[in-house]
């Protein structure tokens, strides 16, 4: 007799136990396994930031000489590889599919054709859209078609980087001078960098000049301040061969 | 005391009704809540992935163009992001000038152009255009353009 008076307890309890393990475990698991997803999105969509955030490149877009076409010189400044989806040549949106690799240099893309029209002057402004978002202007600016004496750039540049030379304490904080030279027509600037630490840069504005050979020469500070001395790393030509070439011309030391 | 002659029910028969009523109960209480759950769960995960496409979705104005030929304010946006968005987008040009185009679908990794006729109030040359563009997943992406 005793032994009859649990069974409704028993069963109560297996139902519970039921209802624990087949309705509300499940929920909790399905909703423990929405929330993963959602964490997985919040880390990738970061990543995909991140990388957005450091993809880098300089594009410079430069007439074809007697050509109504242009090309494009890109040079990658970051370690992923981009991927160039979109291309506008003024208002005009061409797709295209060009991955440029990882510190990719002097990668010339082209030639892409413009409408330029004998007699009536035209501007073209260049720029590229990669995959993760970014949008880049051509870094030489306007690409100028004058009707009767052909192409015309906004500026002539020639851009010097001097990295980091040497691991010492001395090679850390450097000061450089960079002397830019052409015969004719006559051009010379000097420019100095002192206590520099990383990449320094020396930007040459040479439009005045003109297209053409110029003699670059780096020098680098040694020595202690009561006798300083300086040294040469760099003693080259530089030739700006616009416009069958780019208008800005980088060099990496 | 007990009367004599009227007996209880027997003791097996009460367990009897007891675990049926038991099992009633319990096994109705059970179908709603794997019912209840279910619904609790669908709701949740629907949430959650509804945020989640809120959180990847990536959009961007690529490109303005004004035509003065027909006075016409052109915008390219861009979506860069994993999915397809659905975007509402607002012009206020000369700060008075209030134009908006609403649900512009764009899949993922397409381009949208999207026209604007100002016919009716021509733009000239300085003229400030701000473009907005809020998606229907509360993100927002805009442009300040100057009319050249």
């Amino acid at each position: 007799m005793y032994s009859k008076k649990g069974v409704s307890t028993i069963l109560g309890t297996l139902i519970f136990i039921g209802i624990l393990f087949s309705a509300v475990i499940p929920m909790f698991l399905v909703m423990k396994q929405a929330d993963i997803i959602l964490d997985q999105e919040k880390l990738e969509i970061r990543r995909v930031d991140d990388d957005r955030s450091r993809e880098m490149m300089d594009m410079y877009a430069y007439p074809v000489s007697g050509q109504s076409q242009v090309e494009l010189k890109i040079n990658s400044r970051c370690e992923l590889p981009i991927e160039i989806v979109h291309l506008w040549i003024n208002n005009t949106l061409q797709n295209v599919d060009i991955t440029i690799g990882p510190m990719e240099k002097e990668r010339i893309l082209g030639p892409y054709n413009v409408p330029t029209q004998a007699g009536s002057n035209s501007e073209f402004s260049v720029k590229a859209t990669s995959a993760r978002g970014n949008i880049y202007e051509s870094q030489a600016g306007l690409i100028l078609f004058d009707g009767t004496e052909g192409w015309q750039t906004e500026s002539l540049r020639i851009v010097v980087f001097v990295g980091s030379q040497g691991s010492s304490w001395s090679g850390l904080f450097g000061s450089y001078k960079a002397t830019l030279t052409r015969a004719s027509p006559y051009f010379s600037e000097t420019q100095t960098k002192t206590w520099t630490t990383g990449v320094c840069m020396f930007p040459f504005d040479v439009t005045d000049c003109g297209p053409g050979t110029y003699h670059l020469v780096v020098q680098r500070r040694t020595g202690g301040w009561w006798n300083p001395t300086w040294s040469t790393i760099y003693d080259e030509d530089v030739t700006i061969t616009w416009p069958s070439g780019s208008p800005v011309v980088e060099i990496y030391i | 005391m007990r009367p004599q002659g009227r007996q209880a029910i027997s003791p097996v028969i009460a367990t009897v009704i007891l675990s049926g009523t038991v099992l009633v109960i319990g096994g109705a209480i059970w179908a709603y809540s794997i019912g209840a759950t279910t619904v609790i769960a669908d709701s949740y995960v629907e949430d959650t992935l509804s945020l989640v496409n809120e959180i990847i979705e990536r959009f961007d104005v690529e490109h303005v163009q004004y035509r003065y030929s027909n006075h016409t304010l052109r915008v390219w946006i861009y979506n860069y992001g994993e999915v397809g968005v659905t975007v509402d987008v607002y012009i206020t040009a000369k700060t008075t000038i209030s134009k908006e185009k609403f649900s512009q679908i764009i899949l993922s990794e397409q381009v949208k152009r999207v026209s604007f006729d100002f016919s009716s109030s021509a733009l000239t040359t300085g003229d400030d255009v701000v473009i907005k563009v809020y998606s229907r997943r509360q993100n927002i992406a805009y442009l300040s353009f100057v009319v050249q």
